[in-house]
């Protein structure tokens, strides 16, 4: 009698076992990488209408992060900064350049520039700059080198487990309240210790862990 | 029978509805469900199906799976555009708050406004104003929504009709206004009138002025509800002219009320109800209280609260003030002769209650207070003057003061003097006559008569369509102008923000009639340029900031009263027939909800659920449950209402059985019914106008009759959790008395300081015999633990919690037929017991319970949300991340205080896309919820998160005492509510939490909630008390 099943199918079982967990663990692996915030949103980094370079202006001038985003420390929104702010130098510095154009003609119309939000939380998620840059947290831990971007891009995932991650040990992410917008500041290196630090009456800073305390 | 032995084991017996206290099986099944009847069936839009229904989602899913295949890796582009010149002193999104002031139910209030980024999105009251005193009430915390109306007014009428194309901007209505102007130039000169509201307005009443010198044959006319023209008259007859009286609540040990509401819709009842809350509340320091006598026809906010109270028709209330004059005369006060001989043969309602109210007033002497209400006779206020007199209440609870208002005629002399044509050009600012008198009046045909009639209005409502010219008026929160407190404290109207829409204030719209071209900032600086001093740029801006201006205008009249005249007066009055079943009383009262009918496209009012009868979206005839029985009506049966007076009047309305109501009277209330084309106003309720009579709100001879049909009434009465418990085991017997609503009597916190006796009748089970919990819960005790008290002591039922929390947390509103479903979403219902015997109107008592989520330490919702999306935060609170919500409801089920609200649709985007503006108002603070999500308090988490950063950010590790306000504590004008850390045993809601008043209602669920209250303390006379309570 011929068997139903030829000789070779006694080696699906093998087969099966071998490879289902390969393909589990690949599928697994795909979604887990390519489907989290570090592929889809890491390097974003969307043309803008006018090309400003951070590179050149914090990078190579030198010029404080609170130039220009003045509310950081006060509010919830480090705010782009109105045109008044760009025309304080470019209406002598550049006055003619033509990829400042844009520039100026918002500054006559009043029209305000589009320009494309880059970091974007997740969706209903509160998120406060003052209290982050109040207690020492350097802009670099979550905007990364902006001070050699050209053009701006998003340097970490902004996801929820990144930022617990911050919250349940926040120590390594601060710096000395003066070295905030100081972007080349590694804390290790400067040999800073927070524990130390006098200007620090709060040891325990508790950032919160608990759901409302970005979600409300 | 249980009830009885229930009212000797646990005290009082309270129920929310007749139905409830009937023990009927429909309600006693209905209660048994998960959740209210028809709250989870589906609904859908005629013709479609629950099937069909899922299977355009599934389809309309597969489709935005299609097209947005890229969208679901890359969240869509965001674009931010930035100020181009940022105005100084503005970081974005971040508050602003700004002082100003507005009118609502005839009291002026000095507010702060909050502004995000330029939108006003939160009305409060302004600490440093006496007659709000940090508080509001909910006409205020709605008026923001009003400046987002969708319907407001927004182009100039002519005749009725678009004038310039329907095209209004700004110069087309300047040049609409002046050739109004010159219309009324050809007309005024042989007679002109202005009609208006009572407005304490120093710039608007010197335009006025203006206007009488500019047309010299200029009748003055006011029409409005809270002008107390019957107690003017009252003043005039004892020799103080043009005066008004101003009541202060400071010292008032014993407060007497006929059928007046000062700590509701009259007067300054934010002020009234702070004062006296005040004197309520010091039963735990001092074992005193002030005690409240309230006689009156059917429940106000005053009623509800009252220690004894008497259910009297309105026509009666007068005669019970002359007995009481008698009484007191008898106990040798000085009472003119002519009112003592007239009191002697008053018809007195209750003898042994009038006899031991005289007693209580006189042992309190001079601080007493004595009122009457709006509604009733210029010689009922007379003879309460005459009381207070003789009491020594003048000059101190009774102020009398002069009125900053110009003499004026009523509307219905205004009416008479047009039909003379003696008026040929009629202005209205800010008054809707058409749809706001009575018939008999007929001012909507003499309006035809007059050549010119120029109408500003909110609106395009009843008047501006039959008036000649129509204009748009400015919102308070877009206009400048200033408004004048009942003590003479001025404030200054600031605006918040440009007019939405060309229109124009109330002193832009007088100005420009006048000719001049002067803006409204101009004309208010100039009015105040004389009084500022050397430095008026200083002044001003101090004003502005402080929002009140530190001098009181007007005087305290102190001249001798001249009751000389008072006898004659009394001749022939007030021997009016009692009513019967046949000739029933009409009384016509003002909602407390849309006021006079100006706040009926208010959606947020006229969800929010009337203090006594619940009621949402109507109004309804309201009579006493035995004076039902005797006419066969019930609930719900239509009515028809029949008065004749000049003219015979109709009015077919829908009943509603509520205890309270006096006998044989009905109650209606004015506001409803609008025939302007408002998409919220249109559809609600029945216009008790066609019922008014020429000159009175009660009328006699009122017939009621079954009209045949039923017309559904949207009560939220029966909604949420009882104080009835009802076992499925045993059956309907076993109903039992909870102790959530708890109440003591002076008598035994004065005697038994630690109440565990008086409490101990409510202990209802050992919590530890049902502790069950799935998890031992360790209950954090670092930093920061929140909690409430809730004084019962202290709330009126006014609503304004429930209206503040709505505006704070952008709680969506739902409609007629969802709120029918149970689907209302507000965080706070205030719920509303009755207590005492339906066929005895004088023991039938009301209390209010607030109760919102409660914040339980070992939460019942957390333990069975199968997603986590309900979990408790580090700081006690119970928290929802509305993005992790599935919407199984479970947790809404395991609540046992029904607190929880489910979005059974996107009531947010629903209401978004009905009022287009409505989303300008929302708080960017917190979050949006969408269609299947539970929401609930939140304890203001946005307010905690807000004030720990600030905290942090100073460096200190606590948030201090009263660093966190939530909105509803803010509001409060009774400060019922507190909240704050119970961890620090020195802040104030720990400090409560440790009287012994204190209790946890459902404590023996073992939930341990974080919200506790504290037992209402009735001071009942001695002499009157029944002894029923505890």
């Amino acid at each position: 009698m011929t068997p139903i099943f030829p000789k070779w199918t006694n080696r699906i079982p093998t087969l099966v076992a071998i490879g289902a967990p390969i393909v589990l663990i690949g599928v697994v692996s795909f979604v887990w990488y390519f489907f989290s915030p570090k592929w889809t949103d890491v390097g974003y980094s969307p043309k803008q209408p006018v090309a400003f370079s951070h590179q050149l202006h914090a990078g190579q001038m030198g010029m404080d992060c609170r130039y220009c985003h003045s509310t950081v420390e006060r509010a919830a929104f480090a705010a782009i900064p109105p045109t008044e702010t760009c025309m304080g130098c470019h209406s002598m510095v550049q006055a003619k350049s033509p990829r400042l154009q844009l520039v100026r003609d918002s500054y006559k119309t009043g029209k305000p520039i589009e320009w494309v939000k880059v970091h974007m939380l997740p969706e209903h998620a509160a998120f406060n700059h003052s209290i982050h840059v109040g207690q020492g947290v350097n802009c670099v831990s979550c905007h990364g080198r902006i001070d050699q971007m050209k053009v701006v891009g998003q340097a970490e995932p902004l996801s929820m487990g990144w930022c617990l991650d911050c919250h349940r040990n926040p120590y390594p992410n601060l710096v000395p309240k003066d070295q905030i917008t100081n972007l080349a500041y590694d804390p290790v290196k400067a040999g800073y210790d927070f524990f130390t630090d006098p200007h620090r009456q709060r040891k325990d800073l508790k950032p919160p862990q608990h759901c409302s305390g970005c979600h409300y | 029978m249980h009830s009885e032995n229930n009212q000797e084991k646990s005290g009082k017996k309270y129920w929310r509805s007749l139905e409830e206290l009937a023990e009927s099986p429909d309600l006693l099944a209905k209660m048994k469900n998960e959740f209210p009847t028809g709250a989870a069936e589906l609904e859908v839009t005629a013709g479609v199906d629950r099937r069909k229904f899922l299977g355009i989602i599934g389809a309309s899913a597969a489709f935005a799976g299609l097209t947005s295949a890229t969208g679901c890796i890359r969240k869509p582009s965001e674009k931010i555009l930035p100020y181009n010149k940022r105005p100084e002193d503005l970081v974005e999104g971040k508050a602003q708050y700004y002082a100003s002031a507005g009118r609502f139910g005839g009291s002026v209030l000095g507010l702060l406004v909050t502004s995000y980024d330029g939108r006003p999105t939160k009305i409060d009251g302004n600490p440093s104003h006496p007659m709000s005193l940090g508080a509001t009430n909910a006409f205020a915390q709605a008026a923001v929504l009003d400046l987002y109306d969708p319907d407001r007014s927004q182009k100039v009428l002519k005749a009725g009709v678009k004038a310039d194309g329907g095209k209004t901007t700004v110069k087309s209505l300047k040049a609409a206004l002046a050739a109004a102007a010159a219309e009324l130039k050809d007309n005024a000169g042989q007679g002109a009138a202005l009609l208006m509201e009572a407005v304490p307005s120093p710039t608007l009443l010197g335009l006025v002025r203006e206007f009488q010198s500019a047309y010299p044959k200029t009748t003055i006319a006011i029409h409005d509800p809270a002008m107390r023209w019957q107690e003017a008259a009252a003043l005039e007859s004892v020799g103080y002219k043009n005066a008004q009286l101003v009541n202060r609540f400071d010292d008032a040990d014993v407060i007497v009320a006929f059928d007046a509401d000062p700590l509701g819709l009259e007067g300054d009842s934010i002020r009234n109800s702070k004062m006296y809350a005040a004197k309520r509340r010091s039963v735990d320091e001092t074992k005193k209280m002030s005690r409240l006598y309230v006689v009156e026809p059917a429940f106000s906010l005053t009623g509800a609260v009252a220690d004894h109270r008497l259910s009297l028709r309105s026509s009666g209330i007068g005669e019970c003030v002359l007995a009481l004059a008698a009484e007191l005369s008898d106990l040798g006060l000085a009472i003119p002769a002519d009112v003592v001989a007239r009191g002697k043969q008053a018809a007195n309602p209750n003898p042994k209650w009038v006899k031991a109210l005289a007693a209580d007033l006189v042992a309190n002497k001079g601080n007493s207070l004595l009122l009457v209400g709006n509604t009733q006779r210029a010689w009922v206020h007379a003879v309460a003057f005459v009381i207070n007199s003789a009491l020594g209440n003048v000059g101190r609870g009774v102020i009398v003061r002069s009125s900053p208002l110009p003499a004026a005629k009523t509307l219905a002399e205004l009416t008479a003097d047009i039909n003379r044509g003696s008026v040929q050009a009629l202005v209205m600012i800010d008054v809707n006559p058409v749809y706001t008198s009575s018939a008999e009046i007929g001012f909507a045909d003499a309006l035809k008569k007059v050549k010119t009639s120029i109408h500003l209005g909110y609106h395009s409502d009843e008047t501006a369509m039959a008036s000649s010219w129509h204009f748009p008026r400015s919102h308070f929160l877009e206009s400048w102008g200033d408004l004048l407190a009942s003590d003479g404290t001025a404030s200054i109207v600031q605006p918040l923000i440009e007019p939405l829409f060309p229109s124009l204030s109330e002193v832009e719209f007088l100005a420009g009639l006048l000719g001049k071209t002067a803006n409204g900032y101009e004309l208010v600086q100039t009015q105040w340029k004389s009084t500022a001093g050397a430095d008026f740029a200083a002044a001003w801006r101090r004003w502005l900031h402080d929002g009140v201006i530190k001098q009181t205008l007007g005087e305290t009249l102190s001249g001798k009263s001249d009751f000389s005249a008072l006898g004659q007066r009394l001749v022939g009055v007030g021997t009016s027939p009692s009513p019967s079943v046949s000739q029933m009383e009409l009384l016509l009262t003002l909602d407390r909800s849309v006021y006079d009918g100006r706040y009926a496209n208010n959606a947020w009012l006229q969800e929010l659920p009337d203090s006594i009868t619940k009621l949402t979206w109507d109004n309804a005839a309201l009579m006493s449950p035995k004076t039902a029985k005797e006419k066969g009506i019930k609930t719900g049966d239509l009515v028809e209402i029949k008065v004749r007076g000049e003219k015979e009047r109709r009015l077919k309305i829908a009943a509603f059985v509520v205890p309270g109501v006096a006998e044989h009277t009905v109650v209606v209330q004015l506001g409803y019914g609008r025939t302007f084309n408002g998409r919220v106003s249109s559809g609600t309720g029945f216009n008790g106008y066609e019922l008014l009579g020429r000159d009175d709100s009660f009328n006699f001879g009122a017939e009621v009759q079954l009209a045949g049909g039923k017309y559904d009434l949207a009560t939220t009465q029966e909604h949420g959790v009882s104080d009835y418990e009802y076992d499925t085991k045993v059956g309907a017997e076993a109903i039992r008395n909870r102790g959530v609503y708890r109440e003591l009597t002076l008598a035994t916190v004065t005697a038994e300081p630690s109440l565990e006796k008086a409490f101990g009748k409510f202990n209802l089970g050992n919590p530890k015999n049902h502790r069950t919990l799935l998890w031992t819960k360790s209950i954090e005790t670092r930093g920061n633990q929140w909690g409430m008290t809730i004084d019962l002591n202290s709330c009126t039922g006014c609503n304004a919690c429930t209206a503040a929390c709505q505006a704070e947390n952008n709680i969506s509103v739902v409609g007629k037929n969802r709120v029918l479903k149970s689907r209302e979403m507000h965080w706070i219902r205030i719920d509303r017991y009755f207590a005492g015997s339906v066929d005895n109107p004088d023991s039938i008592q009301a209390v209010f319970q607030p109760l919102a989520c409660a914040h339980c330490e070992t939460a019942p919702c957390e333990q069975v949300c199968p997603v986590a999306a309900t979990v408790h935060g580090a700081e006690g609170t119970n928290d929802i991340a509305y993005n992790r919500c599935i919407g199984t409801r479970y947790c809404a089920n395991n609540c046992p205080y029904k607190v929880r609200r489910f979005n059974y649709f996107n009531f947010s985007k629903e209401n978004d896309e009905q009022n287009p503006l409505y989303a300008m108002q929302k708080n960017p603070r917190v979050t949006v919820r969408f269609r299947g999500v539970i929401e609930k308090c939140t304890y203001c988490i946005q307010r905690v998160n807000a004030a720990r950063i600030e905290s942090k950010l100073k460096g200190e590790e606590i948030i201090r005492d009263g660093g966190v306000v939530t909105a509803c504590q803010q509001v409060c004008p009774t400060d019922a509510i507190m909240f704050g850390n119970i961890n620090d045993p020195d802040s104030r809601v720990s400090q409560l939490k440790a009287l012994p008043r204190n209790y946890a209602v459902l404590s023996e669920l073992a939930i341990e909630p974080r919200t506790t209250f504290l037992a209402k303390v009735r001071n009942a006379n001695p002499e009157l008390d029944s002894s029923t309570q505890l």
